[in-house]
């Protein structure tokens, strides 16, 4: 073998070299970025299920309005009020329950809006009073807030 | 191995070691917004549950879990019943259609000069805190949840 076509070779041996580092390095990036992308859709999932739960908790419609509870009466007013109304623009895709845990147990939704087909279902519940304006009492309660997305 | 051919390979390899150690932190960096997400909204769970475990109504002459249990603090009795043990079963109670129900292992204290009352069993690995101090006549009552991680 002439000294040229040993160059020659020697150029090739390294291109295919670097280009076998490149692709190694394209694969890894690729699967890489994948996993970072779901992670990413995960954390902004999660973050529009804490907004929506914290909207949730301090919503005037149903708000006391003594302080940090919610008005039995008017939670079961807006029940009725969310099925003919449009409250998507503020709860999306999500099932809000109010569920009196003592004295007695009880259960209002609040709203209902579950996407038909959902992959991803997020539970936050958060510990709230229910104010029971005629009797003046104040019910252990938890605001359960399902959040869906695909 | 001529000259040229050792630069390249050096090359190469410090290449190599560069993709990895970027690779690395903008994994690692990930997961560190991830678990202070989640740690900040157990805490406010916690610190809520407490909250309004003392704001409930309880069954005797319209007092809430926390004049109960000031009352049980200063060794007095309610109208209708013992000031402690009626604190001690409303809050069980509320425990075991909550935590109990979801399965998430909890530890509630409360302490003071009053024997201690404990709800749920000490977490063995991580959890998440939230406290409260009550002044009472007889002293300083301190409330502690911890949310087992």
């Amino acid at each position: 073998m002439k000294k040229s076509q040993a160059n020659i070779m020697h150029t090739i041996a390294i291109l295919l070299m670097f280009s076998l580092i490149l692709l190694v390095f394209y694969i890894f990036y690729y699967n890489i970025s994948k996993q970072d992308l779901e992670k990413t859709s995960g954390v902004t999932f999660d973050a529009l299920a804490n907004k929506i739960a914290i909207r949730a908790v301090g919503f005037p419609p149903y708000k006391c309005a003594s302080g940090d509870c919610i008005d039995k009466y008017k939670a079961i007013s807006f029940s009725e009020l969310a099925k003919d109304n449009d409250y998507f623009e503020i709860f999306g895709f999500s099932k809000i329950i109010l569920e009196e845990i003592f004295p007695s147990m009880d259960k209002i939704i609040i709203y209902e809006n579950v996407m038909e087909d959902f992959r991803v279902k997020k539970n936050i519940r958060i510990p709230v009073t229910i104010y029971e304006p005629v009797n003046k009492t104040k019910s252990f309660g938890v605001l359960i807030v399902e959040v869906f997305s695909k | 191995m001529r000259k040229s051919q050792a630069d390249i390979a050096g090359i190469a390899l410090a290449v190599i070691l560069a993709v990895f150690a970027v690779l690395f932190f903008v994994k690692n960096s990930g997961n560190e917004d991830l678990l202070v997400f989640d740690d900040q909204i157990n805490s406010k769970i916690s610190s809520k549950f407490i909250l309004t475990l003392l704001d409930t109504t309880a069954d005797c002459n319209n007092m809430n879990l926390e004049e109960i249990l000031l009352f049980c603090a200063e060794g007095k009795n309610l109208p209708c019943a013992d000031a402690c043990q009626n604190f001690e079963e409303i809050t069980q109670d509320i425990f075991s259609k909550t935590f109990d129900r979801w399965n998430k292992a909890y530890y509630f204290t409360v302490t003071g000069d009053l024997e201690i009352m404990e709800f749920g069993v000490e977490c063995s690995e991580g959890q998440i805190s939230s406290s409260l101090s009550l002044p009472s006549k007889s002293g300083l009552l301190s409330l502690k949840l911890d949310i087992c991680s």
